[in-house]
């Protein structure tokens, strides 16, 4: 009996941070107007998890790297390309996303696509548990000790520039947190359910939250209660969870009232 | 004040204005730079001085633009700045709105405040400033409000139209 209460218990522990952590980080990033680069990123760790599962290395490792080069190479990519940044990011995210599905018969790599697609929940262990947790504390940290210089950044980027905020480093540690986000995340919930908790709950609030404070405490429960709430629906109609949880995210999006 | 600190009033197109935020927060992050003095004016009293007393709760997408500019004003002037730039103060905005500022600038230039203000729209507020600079591509005159326009219309050019 106590062995079945601990398998649930991490899955769920799990399914509730993640839950709450991806909103959070996703307020940061759509109020920044930057949600495409962590769509980017999320894409973009799949040849590192690759290489690092062919080398046999920690997969996280792998796929942080991999994500950092992916928002880089984008970064690069815009300046070259200024006024059509959509396009470059979006052909760096599907460039990326096929040298991943490459490098897995190039590498002869024992990977599960879909499950980095759509996650596996259920399978989530104490190292998933731990990852996300520092992922969690990290964005903890950007936002207490950085709060006011994220609002400005966010509010009036050229303003933060000119008032001699440090822009450029609190970008690439919002960039590297991010990364950390969607790395510890994938492997609870994939790719594909990542992106939908970065956004869902964020746009469910953010025409009427009063500050980034307020706006990150909302989406937060709003995704908690979508992560919990669709754990348990998918046990009760025995369907995979992270699909599901997918399908509640753009569900959500119809409920809100105008 | 520090000798030498530069607040910037900005254009309205450079600010998100759907970003999650109120009136009073906006204005307190003029406060970051760290030049102004504890002694400085506080949000209240500078939200009062443009207008905008009791909606310091609002949310920036729920003003007009007119109640945008003066929210703009209050930050620039919280940071105590020894020079003033302001870009295209008056763009978009309603007659009484383009008065109050002026008389809030003013206010400023009398307590020792330089202000430097870009505008491609004057009207009858060109005789408030000490001294003009018109710019088309380069320097086309310099000098009193009353020395500019002498200039512009022996000029006879369509520049004239810009100074009222």
């Amino acid at each position: 009996m106590a062995e079945f209460d601990l398998w649930w218990g991490i899955p769920l522990l799990m399914a509730l941070l993640v839950g709450s952590l991806c909103p959070a980080a996703g307020s940061l990033l759509i109020t920044q107007r930057r949600i495409l680069l962590a769509n980017l990123m999320a894409h973009s760790v799949l040849p590192g998890l690759v290489v690092a599962l062919a080398l046999e290395v920690d997969p996280s490792i792998g796929g942080l790297i991999s994500g950092l080069i992916g928002a880089l190479v984008a970064e690069r990519l815009n300046q070259r390309f200024r006024g059509r940044e959509e396009g470059a990011m979006n052909t760096v995210l599907a460039g990326f996303t096929a040298l991943g599905v490459l490098l897995v018969p190039l590498l002869k790599a024992r990977i599960d696509l879909e499950s980095i697609l759509f996650g596996d929940i259920l399978a989530a262990g104490g190292v998933d548990l731990v990852r996300t947790a520092v992922a969690a504390f990290a964005l903890v940290l950007l936002f207490t000790t950085r709060y006011q210089d994220l609002v400005f950044i966010g509010v009036d980027p050229e303003g933060a520039i000119a008032a001699k905020r440090p822009v450029s480093q609190i970008r690439f540690i919002a960039i590297v947190i991010t990364a950390l986000v969607v790395i510890s995340s994938i492997a609870a919930v994939g790719i594909v359910l990542v992106i939908g908790l970065l956004c869902a709950p964020v746009l469910v609030h953010v025409e009427r939250s009063t500050s980034l404070r307020n706006q990150v405490v909302k989406s937060s429960c709003t995704g908690l209660l979508l992560c919990g709430g669709g754990m348990m629906l998918a046990v009760l109609l025995d369907l995979p969870p992270g699909p599901l949880i997918g399908v509640l995210c753009m569900v959500l999006l119809f409920l809100r009232r105008p | 004040m520090c000798k030498g600190s530069i607040a910037l009033m900005p254009q309205k197109a450079a600010i998100d204005w759907s970003f999650p935020i109120t009136v009073q927060e906006m204005v307190k992050l003029g406060k970051t730079s760290r030049r102004q003095s504890k002694e400085g004016r506080s949000v209240e009293q500078l939200l009062n001085l443009v207008g905008m007393a009791g909606m310091e709760s609002r949310r920036l997408n729920q003003l007009s633009g007119g109640q945008q500019q003066r929210v703009l004003l209050a930050r620039a002037l919280i940071q105590e700045s020894d020079i003033l730039l302001l870009d295209e103060p008056y763009s978009a905005i309603d007659p009484p709105t383009r008065a109050h500022l002026l008389d809030v600038m003013r206010q400023q230039a009398e307590a020792g405040q330089t202000l430097l203000v870009s505008s491609h729209d004057w009207g009858k507020g060109l005789d408030s400033y000490d001294r003009v600079l018109v710019i088309d591509r380069h320097l086309v005159a310099n000098g009193t409000p009353t020395q500019v326009r002498n200039t512009i219309s022996e000029m006879g050019n369509v520049m004239g139209d810009c100074c009222g």
